[in-house]
């Protein structure tokens, strides 16, 4: 089989490389016309001369058609002129379309040499002359006429024309205007007056930057290295197109950003601005939506208009849409950016094994996936196209996007792409000149969402948006990089230490949140007339920030004992349990409807997880259950509630869906799903699922890792009781203060010491006894709480949200400070408890090794069991 | 040959042969809608910007039967005849004392009615053909031809067509004079030239 095109072979290029084929050779000679097209032009100067004796022929009865006819051949001698002009360009073409060397000759010599010329120009210079000649074009035909109807000369016409406008339009008119200038006149008034109307609402929604007028860099845009990495290099690209375009591609024409709120994706953009030597257009799609009707599309075109002649005049252009699911969408999707799903989402394909499959069966499993997640709670209905495997969930609907506007960019963005304006549309073709390629307008868009599964699939499809890039929360690194980036803006005290360790607490912390966090410890610091912020001002910062201020409600002295408890368990099982995690901070303040709670923080930001994680973060939710009952003889509140419907939520989804239970099939397949016949309980209640086999084995499930937890608090009592006390004590204490009582060394609020003491053990034990008595009795308590005094190593952060206990005076007889520090110092952050799970009792197995530990004889067992 | 090519054939040709040339010329005025024929010999002459006739003349034309056509054969009798085509507007003032007489002062300009000259001793006019003029849409007037002999002797005739519009707001005049022996000689060419002009309602 011979080839139609040959592929030309280069010398240099190794063995087994392809060389691209050139593009397609256009005929030698020029395609033949249709004897229509030839003489077209004829028929038309033609009919001018026939009309023109028509109109005189009415005008003298006495003349004859044959008179009227030579009598306008003398006076329209112009017309003949363009009759033999066309003579000769239709003889042109006859000849070119038999003759190749006459054709070639035109098309690359004479008019393929001058394009070649114009290429050399720059973009700037080149749009200039453009205009320039059309300016001339312009005058000269306006002059020709002038001096026609005018009857003076070409120049004079030219230059008297000014004074005749003027005159014409600013002296009083004595005479009533021809009928054709009537109806003209009073179409333009119509079509102002819609231009005037609607062009009120053209104005706003796009800005326009020069080069060189932002001044944010990349440099200021922390935490997102390697999203930046490629937005500066496609940013490359358009600044030196020749480099990708040269070797048969081109510039990316679109990237979208997308991520939760906050996360530095309009500061990438505006970074782009600063960096970039093209002009910036800035576009607030807001303006485009709820407009009346054909306003938007009107102002998309416009807008692209605007952009196009920006993107010839420079070579190129950025386009930066903010928040573009406004404008992107064709429908609603409803609540807003849901990372849980998305994370939900992520987790059952963190594997992609649809990888592994063909194309037909990735599309069938990808529509039951959809199926099943869209009866799941939580779940947004999710897209059925394949390309959502890949990262993005589409929206569906319609009627959203302004009216039109999302078609409208759509069209603009890369629609029919044919040569604009009248001379390379009509005047080149008319001149026989070759069909001049569309220009390329190098417009680069960027677009900003939080919501990337509203944004309409055509928008997204490669030609429009290449590239897709998820600008998420900071990894520790470029949380740590942008808090010293905030932080050199200020004065302050913070070591890099404290800079880390402020990362490390503070992961899914956006750009935004931590420029906040820095804000408000300036704040913090100022309101105690303080000009240096402190490691302190930070934390409490952080806290304000992170759980608001607590409520002014105080527990009576029996509620605050079992809520200190309750969450003592959780922190307890939290400490011993979760040892990639580190507590951030525990409280039994009440926040709303939450009367207290434990809050920890991952250590390594993972992206998996296993059956043993799982399980210890039932246990973690189950403590409280197990601690209540362990702690109340047998009794629980309803403050469980909440717990145990996470926890069986986790043990359902291990065993229906993650393949940690008996049987491995997944839940998520359903027949009636499958089938699109979705039959969820009206109430939202499975009844008959604890009824099954599944059922039964969560149920089973739930018990077994109840009584693992349960065995855990209650070899570990004395560790509940000394954190319980801990927060009776002071209403919050942080992971540190957790961390120290279970060493015995002193903690920021808390020292841990004091627990190791019999003076706690004696103390506390009565009035755990009294508690016990007062709360099975239905009675209040009997006995205070035992107070210590503690001389914080630095000021208490949390002091601000504490009541009076903490700062009450030492009780008489109450455990004394103890002189020259206390052993084991302060421990070391971020550090796990050293201990392995199951039993640190004290003096027990499991026991922390190294500092804190007490001494032999030491058994608190004897008084909490 | 396609029917096309055989239109276009038949298009060009019929083009080229109406082209021909025509043994007159034609010209008109579009605002008053008069229109006349001249001998292809003939000229038709506009005033010069510094002769600029008065405001209430629309339109004039000197014609001139000479080779060498000049605005000075106006002001002589000539051996070619020469005439004056004018449209002349009238104000309220000019209507009211119109009539006929008037129309055919305007052919010894201004000196006064031919038939009162043919009465007066010495002036040498003689009426020799007169007739009242009703046109299409109304156009009323006259048509005169008379004959003068000059001091010099020689005989010079006179033919004016006048026409007044129907509101009586504008005149039509043609007038073309030559020696008599020269209004004999071109009386086919000056026929065509009286029997063309007319007014289009």
């Amino acid at each position: 089989m011979t080839q139609p095109f040959p592929v030309p072979t280069s010398p240099l290029a190794p063995r087994g490389v392809h060389i691209p084929a050139p593009s397609r050779d256009e005929p030698r000679t020029r395609p033949r016309m249709i004897f229509w097209d030839r003489i077209k032009v004829l028929v038309l100067l033609s009919l001018i001369i026939v009309m023109s004796a028509a109109f005189r022929q009415a005008r003298v009865p006495i003349m004859g058609w044959g008179e009227a006819f030579s009598e306008q051949l003398r006076a329209k001698w112009w017309v003949l002129g363009l009759m033999g002009l066309e003579a000769v360009r239709q003889l042109h073409y006859v000849i070119s379309e038999h003759s190749a060397a006459w054709n070639l000759f035109w098309q690359d010599k004479v008019f393929g040499g001058w394009e070649r010329m114009m290429s050399k120009l720059n973009p700037w210079s080149r749009y200039r002359i453009q205009r320039s000649v059309k300016l001339v074009a312009f005058i000269g035909i306006a002059g020709l006429i002038a001096s026609y109807m005018w009857n003076t000369s070409f120049v004079e016409a030219l230059v008297t024309a000014p004074t005749r406008v003027w005159d014409t339009l600013f002296t009083p008119m004595t005479g009533g205007l021809p009928l054709f200038w009537l109806i003209l006149l009073y179409s333009f008034m119509g079509v102002f007056q819609l231009v005037i109307f609607f062009g009120i609402f053209f104005i706003g929604g796009i800005e326009t930057y020069k080069p060189g007028e932002i001044k944010t860099r990349f440099t200021d845009v922390w935490g997102q290295d390697p999203v930046l990495e490629r937005v500066r290099e496609t940013v490359d690209f358009l600044e030196r197109p020749a480099e990708i375009e040269a070797k048969g591609g081109y510039v990316p024409s679109g990237i979208l950003l997308w991520g939760p709120p906050g996360t530095g994706k309009t500061l990438m953009a505006e970074a782009v601005a600063g960096e970039t030597g093209k002009p910036y257009v800035f576009v607030d799609p807001s303006a485009f939506i709820q407009t009346f009707m054909g306003v938007a599309p009107m102002k998309i075109k416009y807008m692209y208009r605007k952009v196009r002649k920006l993107a010839l005049r420079n070579g190129g252009v950025v386009v930066f849409f903010d928040e573009a699911d406004a404008l992107g969408n064709r429908g609603t999707a409803g609540g807003g950016f849901d990372e849980q799903a998305s994370a939900s989402w992520k987790a059952e394909h963190r594997c992609n094994a649809c990888t592994y499959v063909d194309e037909r069966t990735n599309s069938v499993l990808w529509d039951e996936h959809r199926a099943a997640f869209a009866g799941a709670p939580g779940h947004e209905p999710a897209p059925t196209s394949r390309r959502n495997l890949r990262g993005i969930i589409m929206g569906g609907g319609g009627g959203g996007g302004g009216m039109g506007a999302l078609q409208a960019l759509l069209t603009e963005m890369s629609g029919l792409n044919k040569p604009r304006g009248f001379f390379s549309r009509r005047l080149r073709s008319f001149m026989g000149m070759k069909r001049k390629p569309p220009p390329k307008y190098r417009i680069l868009h960027i677009m900003a969402t939080n919501r990337p599964d509203t944004l309409d699939a055509a928008l997204l499809r490669p030609g429009r948006i290449d590239r897709k890039y998820k600008v998420g929360y900071p990894h520790v690194e470029g949380r740590k990089r942008t808090f010293q980036g905030y932080f050199d803006k200020i004065r302050h005290e913070l070591t890099d230490e404290q800079m880390e360790r402020l990362a490390l607490v503070t992961p899914y912390y956006t750009g935004a949140m931590v420029k906040d966090i820095v804000n408000e410890s300036v704040i913090v610091a100022l309101r105690e007339d303080r000009e240096i912020v402190t490691w302190s001002d930070v934390l409490r910062a952080k806290m304000l920030k992170r759980y608001g201020e607590a409520d002014d409600w105080k527990y009576t002295e029996l509620e605050r004992h079992q809520v200190a408890v309750h969450e003592a368990c959780h922190a307890v099982a939290m400490y011993l349990l979760r040892k990639r995690h580190i507590i951030d901070v525990a409280t039994i303040e009440r926040r709303g409807d939450v009367g207290g709670f434990v809050n920890d923080i991952p250590v390594e930001e993972r992206f998996g997880e296993w059956r043993s994680e799982i399980e210890i973060d039932v246990m973690t939710f189950l403590a409280s259950l197990a601690g209540e009952r362990l702690f109340f003889g047998g009794d629980n509140s309803a403050g469980v509630t909440g717990d145990l419907r996470s926890a069986t939520a986790m043990v359902t989804r291990m065993l229906a869906f993650h393949g940690m239970g008996r049987t491995i099939g997944s839940r998520l397949v359903t027949i009636p799903e499958m089938t699109g016949v979705s039959s969820r309980p009206s109430d939202g209640v499975d009844r008959q699922f604890l009824e099954t086999e599944l059922g039964r084995d969560v149920e089973a499930k739930l018990q077994e890792l109840l009584d693992r937890v349960h065995d855990l608090l209650d070899q570990n009592r004395w560790f509940v009781c000394a954190i319980a006390h801990a927060l009776e004590a002071n209403l919050t204490i942080t992971g540190e203060d957790v961390d120290a009582i279970y060493r015995g060394v002193r903690g920021p609020t808390v020292d841990g010491a004091v627990y190791r003491t019999d003076w706690f053990l004696q103390e506390y034990g009565s009035y755990l006894t009294a508690a016990n008595e007062a709360h099975c009795n239905h009675s209040p308590l009997a006995l205070p709480l035992p107070r210590v005094h503690v001389q914080p190593l630095y000021q208490d952060p949390y002091a601000a949200f504490r009541g009076g206990v903490a700062t009450a005076p030492p009780q008489p007889g109450g455990y004394p400070p103890q002189p020259g520090g206390y052993p084991g110092g302060n421990p070391g952050y971020p550090s796990y408890p050293q201990s392995t799970a199951g039993a640190p009792s004290p003096g027990g197995q499991g026991a922390p090794a190294g500092a804190g530990t007490p001494g032999a004889g030491y058994d608190p067992w004897a008084s909490f069991s | 040959m396609s029917i096309l090519r055989r239109v276009a054939g038949v298009l060009a040709l019929g083009f080229l042969l109406v082209a021909c040339a025509s043994d007159y010329t034609y010209q008109s005025h579009d605002a008053s809608g008069l229109y006349y024929r001249l001998p292809r010999s003939w000229t038709a002459l506009s005033l010069p910007d510094t002769q600029t006739p008065a405001t209430n003349v629309s339109y004039l034309k000197v014609l001139d039967g000479d080779r060498d056509p000049e605005l000075a054969h106006l002001d002589q009798v000539t051996d070619e005849p020469v005439g004056v085509v004018q449209v002349l507007t009238l104000t309220a003032g000019q209507r009211d004392s119109l009539s006929l007489a008037t129309l055919r002062q305007l052919a010894t300009n201004g000196d006064g009615d031919p038939f009162d000259l043919q009465d007066t001793e010495g002036s040498g006019v003689v009426v020799l053909r007169y007739s009242d003029l009703e046109v299409d849409g109304g156009y009323k007037g006259n048509r005169i031809a008379f004959s003068k002999v000059g001091e010099d002797g020689v005989t010079e005739v006179t033919e004016q067509l006048a026409l007044v519009d129907p509101s009586a707001s504008q005149i039509f005049q043609l007038l073309i004079r030559c020696s008599e022996t020269c209004f004999d000689e071109h009386k086919g060419d000056i026929d065509v030239v009286l029997d063309s002009w007319n007014v289009k309602a």
